[in-house]
């Protein structure tokens, strides 16, 4: 064996390319998948839920409860909808025609002017946990609004003002939060779906045996065939920075050098991950079934995309500092929202640097065992 | 008949040949449903705190003792000078600030302003932080005697089926759903491509059979694979995280093998259009990614814009992740049953007639 060749190198990245350049398919899926999943998703996520059906029942029928719905209405988070029999609201929600059900018992409009107040009971579907918070916050302001309109002269609550300022993200824009994380899940996917199948394809197909008799080293191929997907990859993020920036209008505070830095780092380390998979297993619907388990759901679930990390319990928190999304995310908002300089985000880059480095290292010593 | 039972045995032979692909289809679906359905969680958890202010502020002090020992804050590790620095260089996720002189000494004024200010970069984790700060501060306020009259309207909040708002009681059905809608997807379209890609679909088409029996003969075999994985993960998820299956068992069956008709014939479909195992391994991650996001079975996606809403509605895994939901946690409405089934059958004949209008027997 020789030292490292660029020539060599080269010439492997040359076949790689023409490869990807063959197959159209591919090459526009790498690229269109980006900007189509950033275009759906970055319309569809939206955790400030408005329309909530809500089936209502008022045995009162007076101002006071008429006001109550109408606070319920107007408020928008709500869709109040009438009911005739008061034992209909458990239905409702058994059978998915409402998320919330109000009762409202009769004497209401008496006893908010009573020593109890008013007690209105609100049945809420549990089952459906992801909306809940969102749902029982929207509640204590409604009930404010329903204060004041139905009892205008009622002494405010004086004193004490708690005032919150949220810091990055002022009106929790629920874009400016998912946008950055989309970048990262959707060129996890894109560099693993990509690179997973390069090596074991070619031992299906008995090329493999071929490249391997010309002098290449194992670094030349691994990085001849990793260049044109990380080239790929850093397309596709291209494309969701501009819409992100353009479309969405997501600020950017950050430095380049600082994001590009880092979504090298990222994309390598994925790329990593599934040429791992790829050195690993000779089959290519064995590869596929790893890269799905491995590519789709943990980018999506433990990556604090959505779910926070800081939330999950220990040893989650250690899986997940497996995968470079993690730490690319965090980086990724940072930037986008915050703009940390390169000196403050360096946990987040030695993380990923730590993790690309050990992932290829594994799959030299693994591509050479399968050589020997 | 036989031909078909020739069929089944071939498909499962090369499934049960490969001992690390038998794993990855039967054994990993269990796992990943423990460990999404375990890592997430809507309660928070290690928030980190500071609080501004002077020293000798019994009031603030109690505030900040409270909210640690609530298990949703943690104390930062030193103790930074300036709270609002700490929020903005990351040292913190939330800061307290107390008013001018102290919040005791405003207490007896009659006024002042509490100050919150929370890093909001992950607005999930900024409301949370919100609700639960507000609620102690005003508790701890109340129990001193110094909190505003409560409210003459009084909301009596009932969670129903799922009263303590347990997470995982949420995510094992809606992985469930997910991982099934997986298994069915990638189990089909791969096996189909892969013929294709080794050149034995041409023997497949030179056989004396019908292109439905070659249909078939690829998709049943996996429906009943799946069946077997649906029902590992259903049992591991009760088991592990002691989640009630209320509904109807039969009934949960039979959503089952209504949901394969769409989503096998996405599979055939996506088969169809794919010469090859990568472009499959694209296809399959690209629609069962969409799916997945567009479904609600993770987040809420009732506020789509409209056209969205569209392609939502005919999205069957939402409609199986609902219903996955509503028999497991609920119980069993009848007339919702038959409403998602027949979306899910609609959906699925349209599917079906794409998927083998373009499947060609002939070379």
């Amino acid at each position: 064996m020789t030292h490292f060749s660029m020539r060599r190198a080269r010439a492997i990245f040359a076949k790689e390319f023409k490869h990807i350049l063959r197959d159209p398919f591919t090459l526009i899926m790498a690229l269109l998948l980006p900007l189509l999943i950033v275009l759906i998703l970055g319309n569809s996520i939206e955790f400030n839920i408005r329309s909530i059906h809500m089936a209502y029942t008022d045995a009162d029928r007076t101002e006071s409860s008429r006001k109550l719905v109408e606070t319920f209405a107007s408020s928008n988070y709500f869709r109040p909808n009438a009911l005739e029999n008061p034992g209909d609201g458990f239905d409702e929600i058994l059978g998915e025609r409402a998320r919330a059900v109000l009762v409202i018992p009769p004497n209401f409009e008496h006893d908010i002017h009573g020593p109890t107040g008013g007690k209105v009971q609100i049945m809420l579907d549990g089952a459906d946990n992801s909306s809940i918070v969102a749902i029982t916050n929207y509640l204590a302001t409604i009930n404010q609004n329903a204060v004041q309109k139905i009892l205008p002269d009622a002494p405010r609550a004086t004193g004490m003002n708690l005032k919150t300022r949220y810091m990055f993200n002022p009106e929790l824009n629920t874009r400016w939060f998912s946008v950055p994380g989309l970048a990262a899940v959707i060129i996890a996917l894109v560099a693993i779906m990509l690179t997973t199948l390069t090596i074991c394809r070619e031992w299906e197909r008995g090329s493999m045996e071929m490249l391997l008799s010309t002098p290449a080293t194992t670094l030349e191929i691994i990085l001849g065939k990793v260049v044109p997907y990380a080239i790929l990859s850093f397309v596709g993020f291209i494309l969701v920075f501009v819409v992100g920036r353009l479309v969405f209008g997501v600020p950017f505070v950050g430095g380049y050098v600082t994001l590009i830095l880092g979504t090298l780092l990222f994309i390598l380390g994925y790329l990593a991950i599934g040429l791992f998979i790829s050195v690993s297993t000779h089959k290519q619907d064995v590869a596929i079934q790893f890269a799905c388990i491995v590519g789709l759901l943990p980018a999506v679930v433990l990556s604090g995309f959505i779910f926070p990390v800081e939330y999950m319990g220990r040893i989650y928190r250690m899986v997940s500092s497996v995968f470079p999304a993690r730490f690319y995310i965090d980086l990724s908002r940072d930037q986008f929202l915050k703009g940390s300089s390169l000196i403050d985000v360096w946990p987040q880059m030695t993380a990923m640097t730590a993790i690309a480095v050990v992932l290829i290292i594994a799959c030299l010593v693994r591509f050479k065992r399968t050589l020997e | 008949m036989k031909r078909f039972w020739g069929f089944f045995k071939k498909e499962i032979i090369a499934l049960v040949r490969d001992p690390v692909l038998l794993i990855a289809v039967m054994v990993a679906p269990a796992i990943q449903l423990v460990v999404y359905s375990g890592a997430i969680t809507l309660e928070a958890k290690n928030l980190r705190l500071v609080v501004d202010s002077a020293p000798g502020d019994v009031l603030m002090d109690r505030i900040y003792r409270h909210a640690i020992g609530s298990g949703w804050f943690v104390r930062v590790p030193e103790t930074p000078r300036d709270a609002v620095g700490a929020v903005q260089s990351g040292v913190a996720d939330v800061a307290i600030l107390a008013p001018a002189g102290g919040l005791t000494r405003a207490v007896m004024r009659g006024t002042g302003d509490i100050q919150i200010l929370i890093d909001s970069m992950n607005i999930l984790k900024a409301q949370s932080i919100e609700g639960y700060l507000s609620g102690i501060i005003l508790t701890t306020l109340r129990d001193m005697g110094y909190a505003p009259p409560p409210s003459p309207i009084v909301f009596k909040t009932r969670i129903l089926f799922n009263p303590e708002l347990n997470t995982k009681w949420f995510m094992v059905p809606s992985m469930i759903a997910i991982l099934v809608f997986l298994s069915l997807l990638i189990l089909i379209t791969i096996s189909m491509t892969k013929e294709k890609e080794t050149g034995t679909i041409e023997t497949l088409k030179a056989a004396p059979i019908s292109k439905y029996e070659i249909v078939l003969g690829k998709v049943i075999p996996y429906i009943a694979v799946t069946f077997l994985v649906m029902i590992s993960i259903l049992v591991v998820g009760l088991w592990v995280y002691h989640v009630p299956f209320v509904g109807s068992g039969l009934l949960f069956i039979l959503a089952y093998l209504v949901f394969c008709v769409p989503a096998s014939g996405a599979a055939v479909l996506l088969a169809d259009y794919t010469q090859t195992q990568q472009q499959a391994l694209l296809g399959v991650v690209i629609v069962a990614f969409l799916a997945l996001m567009l479904s609600g079975a993770m987040f809420p996606t009732e506020n789509m814009p409209r056209f969205l809403q569209y392609i939502s509605y005919a999205n069957p895994l939402s409609h199986y992740a609902y219903m996955v939901r509503n028999l497991i946690l609920k119980g069993t409405d009848i007339t919702y049953f038959m409403h998602q089934c027949g979306i899910m059958l609609a959906v699925g004949g349209v599917i079906w007639w794409a998927a083998l209008r373009k499947f060609k027997t002939t070379l």
